[in-house]
């Protein structure tokens, strides 16, 4: 594994601390049976799992969060750890595709170089992300007996 | 007085020893109360607890046996 | 043990010695006829009284002790010859062999002293004395031994089997019990061993938790979280404990809702609109589980296919797109370098041709390769004249090569582009499937409430006011405990999957390496309590099966004489501990409105199928019953003869049967062995005098 790829890899984004309720209701911490896990109302396995939809949300709905240096992220699992492979793959692609970033040039960057071009991929994650669960939040405020259903978090995919 | 060897054969026509032992349906036709050293800890450790307790031996003794039995294996 | 004999000395209406009150058997069935009020229950209470110090009081219709039988043990005739001061002694014994040929002779005797006509002193216990034959002789056997003895000749568990009443056969099979059958499949077989190997495991299995539980404590980083999740482990545990026990108490009331409810179904008496409706609610009932199943599935798994099919993913094709297009931009000029380190590649190395070579070719204005010529100021004579000039031209690298990276992407992003187009369809097909399950199980819901308010019009048709209510309220009972069950399985589920996660936590805090041996013996105990629980139910599954195929063979046999619908028995397995006998037809339907003979008949095959089922206790044991034919057709009494002489080594029977026959060839039994007649006798032939009374004993040549 080259440098570049170490580094995207190694992303460890993070999700705006207001955000960090809306995790406890609906992930199942530590696995746990289908059965289990749908009688509390918790409809994803692990933190990332949400992250990566409110992403995708974020993205399709074209509604990005500006994330600036000054907001001190709640950082979670690097990107490396995160599964299905392919869904991973679309993310990153997706990503590249939203930063402003030249592929060719970052083969010959030094370290430090790299580090800064990394960090702007790892912006348009956090920003997408951050956008998606601010519309899922709003959902929530707008709604809340439709955020117990069943298909709360499929109905946003269309 | 129980039989030993019917409750020994009937734990062997269970399949699901097969699958908790990872043993093959042929070798486990191989089993008797002879001990094996080099026999699988869980086999082992049935044939200790059928051959305690046809013995007539407490509950606990039973027990106490079985895990002589394991830690035997584990630490020869 | 087998009897030999049995003889009675002034015992109840068996007036007189030993000698003129013997009865010998042998093997094979021994019939003992007399009409009723001609001692044949008192011939019952001379075996009882024997071995149990015992007799049945018919007045208070039950077993009493000596003690409280006080003079009745004696016969009346016995009593009004004594002498006031003097003694009665009424006397029973009872000749045993075992199965090594060891003879034993039992003797029980009281003795009463006679005050006036009316008064008796007798003595508070009986006396037992018990003779072992010995080469030539008979010894005394010491008093220590006589328990041992006592039992060897009926263990107490067979007891109630093989030796009975006729009108206990219906209690001792009660076929509104589930524990009837149970019990006596479990007193009568090994199942116990099974069990006590399932509690033993069990047992291990908690014991070596707590082990490897105090092995982790001791390696945690964290002593006082790991203190916190023991707390919480035993408090889970111990809700998993009540959780269980209230699951176990709701089927078991389920079980007995489901035979009441049943019971009743099968007292309506239109049969053929019973069954097809029986037939319809099984089949409905079926489905809509099976469905309910699905359903329950798809729905906890539904946000999965969040992933699992790749739903997420919906939407994103503009930026892959996008993306297609920066690596195709990114694979350009990544092909463009890389021909350009090719074309330094390609050129000839500095010192090939050497320069004195090249000088010269510039002299001679000629390349010595092609051999052209090269005259000076021409092309070839510049081209020449460069390769003094080359120098080393290094090829260029990346420092971080991302084409391998990149191209992963491209393609993985690719091979899913039709997937991603496919997700509209894939989530609306999965919501068509719910919700055509949904309808489905509205539908057979709708079905099933018709067919059991038509159960219910049938049952009001038929029955008393008192059935229809007994019938509602099995019903609502039925559903209320299905009801419990579905809740305690979704709790124990949820208790059993905390306790795996505090087990984690618990192992995420471990530093170091637990001791191999006390976490083997955890893994091993757990193993070995799953396997003793499976074979538990293997081993009872098994036996219910053997014993259904014993008994119907048995009940078959007795039966063939009679040509009216018989049905089989069928066993069904509750659960793993507990089995319910039932009369079907040949479909399964549970065949209502069997006679009481037919019934008794069935009982009765199921006993000694039971018995069957240890062939020593049918070849070692006497089997002894007191009118077991009483409610019975001849036809299946003769079946009942029949059977009892096929399966026993030997049997004795009580029995008002062949009262007319006067000779023992008269009797169409096989495998038939002493026959008897018992005759009450009265000298002066008054029947409301019974101080003369005595018993003839005949025994009935061919």
């Amino acid at each position: 594994m080259n440098m570049v790829e170490k580094k995207i890899y190694s992303i460890s984004p993070g999700y705006l601390p207001h955000f960090k309720p809306m995790f406890k209701n609906y992930v199942q911490f530590g696995g746990g049976a289908d059965s289990q896990r749908y009688v509390k109302g918790r409809y994803f396995s692990n933190v990332y799992e949400m992250y990566v939809f409110a992403f995708f949300l974020g993205l399709k709905k074209e509604k990005p969060f500006e994330i600036t240096d000054d907001d001190i992220l709640v950082k979670f699992w690097e990107v490396e750890n995160w599964k299905p492979q392919e869904i991973r793959d679309h993310l990153i692609a997706s990503s590249i595709a939203r930063t402003d970033i030249d592929l060719f040039s970052l083969q010959d960057l030094d370290e430090r170089e790299l580090t800064a071009e990394i960090g702007k991929l790892k912006n348009t994650i956090e920003k997408y992300a951050n956008g998606g669960l601010k519309i899922i939040a709003t959902l929530i405020e707008e709604d809340p007996d439709s955020a117990e259903q069943d298909v709360f978090f499929i109905g946003m995919l269309s | 007085m129980a039989n030993r060897n019917e409750i020994l054969n009937n734990f062997i026509n269970n399949e699901e020893l097969y699958e908790l032992s990872g043993l093959s349906p042929e070798s486990l036709n191989d089993i008797s109360f002879n001990p094996d050293p080099a026999g699988d800890v869980l086999v082992e450790s049935l044939k200790k607890l059928i051959h305690s307790y046809c013995k007539g031996e407490a509950k606990i003794t039973v027990i106490k046996n079985i895990n002589i039995e394991i830690e035997r294996i584990y630490r020869p | 043990m087998i009897i030999n004999y049995i003889s009675m000395q002034n015992f109840q209406c068996f007036y007189g010695h030993h000698e003129s009150n013997k009865v010998a058997f042998s093997d094979g069935i021994n019939v003992i006829i007399g009409d009723n009020g001609h001692g044949k229950s008192k011939l019952w209470n001379a075996f009882y009284w024997a071995l149990y110090d015992q007799i049945f009081d018919s007045d208070r219709e039950r077993f009493v002790t000596t003690p409280q039988s006080e003079e009745s043990i004696f016969s009346d005739r016995a009593k009004k010859e004594c002498a006031v001061e003097e003694f009665v002694k009424a006397e029973i014994k009872l000749e045993v062999v075992d199965s090594r040929g060891e003879r034993f002779e039992i003797y029980r005797t009281l003795k009463a002293k006679k005050l006036d006509d009316r008064n008796w002193e007798v003595a508070p216990t009986s006396k037992l004395l018990i003779r072992r034959y010995k080469v030539t002789q008979w010894q005394a056997v010491n008093e220590s031994e006589h328990p041992s003895i006592l039992e060897r000749v009926l263990p107490g568990h067979l007891k109630p089997y093989m030796w009975f009443q006729g009108e206990q056969v219906n209690s001792l099979m009660d076929f509104q019990n589930t524990t009837s059958l149970t019990q006596a499949i479990q007193l009568l077989s090994d199942i116990t061993d099974y069990d006590q190997l399932v509690e033993i495991t069990r047992d291990g299995t908690h014991k070596s938790a707590n082990a490897l539980r105090t092995e982790q404590k001791r390696l945690s980083s964290d002593s006082s979280k790991s203190e916190d999740i023991e707390r919480k482990v035993i408090a889970k545990q111990k809700e998993l404990e009540d959780e269980e026990r209230d699951r176990e108490s709701n089927t078991k009331n389920k079980e007995a809702a489901e035979i009441g409810f049943d019971g009743l179904l099968n007292s309506i008496s239109d049969a053929e609109k019973r069954a097809e409706n029986k037939a319809s609610l099984d089949s409905l009932t079926n489905k809509r589980d099976t469905n309910v199943q699905q359903l329950d599935s798809k729905i906890q798994a539904l946000n999965k296919k969040l992933f699992s099919s790749h739903w997420v993913l919906k939407g994103c094709e503009p930026s892959i797109t996008d993306f297609s297009g920066k690596y195709t931009k990114f694979l350009e000029y990544h092909y463009q370098k890389a021909a350009l380190d090719k074309i330094a590649e390609s050129q000839l190395p500095v010192d090939v041709p050497q320069p004195i070579f090249v000088n010269k070719m510039l002299a001679d204005e000629a390349c010595f390769v092609c051999g052209h010529l090269a005259p000076k100021g021409s092309d070839e004579y510049k081209h020449i004249s460069g390769l003094l000039d080359r120098k080393i031209q290094s090829s260029t690298t990346f420092k971080n090569d991302c084409s391998s990276l990149f191209k992963k992407l491209y393609d993985n992003t690719t091979e899913y582009k039709n997937v991603i187009l496919g997700i509209d369809s894939s989530i609306s097909e999965e919501f068509s499937l719910m919700a055509k399950l949904r309808s489905e199980i509205s539908s057979d819901n709708k079905s099933i409430e018709d067919i059991n308010k038509s159960f219910g019009e049938l049952v009001e048709k038929d029955q008393s006011e008192n059935i229809i209510k007994e019938f509602r309220r099995h019903k609502k009972s039925l559903e209320d405990y299905q009801d419990a069950i579905y809740v305690n399985n979704i709790n124990i589920n949820q208790i059993t999957d905390e306790l795996e996660r505090l087990k984690q936590q618990t192992e995420k805090l471990v530093v170091g390496s637990p001791n191999k041996a006390v976490e083997a013996t955890a893994d091993i105990f757990n193993k070995l309590f799953e396997l003793a629980l499976s074979t538990r139910g293997l081993v009872f599954s098994n036996l219910v099966k053997d014993l259904e195929k014993s008994a119907n063979d048995i009940y078959q046999s007795m039966a063939e004489r009679n040509r009216s619908v018989i049905g089989r028995l069928n066993l069904r397995i509750m659960d793993s501990k507990t089995c319910f006998p039932e009369i079907v037809d040949s479909d399964g339907n549970s065949l209502a409105g069997s006679n009481d003979s037919n019934i008794r008949l069935v009982k009765l095959a199921l006993m000694m199928a039971v018995l069957k089922s240890r062939s020593t206790w049918s070849q070692n044991y006497c089997l002894v019953s007191d009118a077991p034919t009483s409610k019975m057709s001849r036809n299946y009494s003769e079946g009942f003869y029949e059977a009892l002489g096929k399966n026993f080594r030997q049997s004795i029977v009580i029995t008002f049967d062949f009262v007319t026959e006067t000779k023992k060839s008269d009797i169409k039994i096989n495998n038939l062995g002493k026959v008897y007649k018992l005759n009450s006798v009265i000298p002066d032939g008054d029947r409301t005098k019974r101080d003369d009374l005595y018993t003839e004993i005949k025994e009935l040549d061919l």
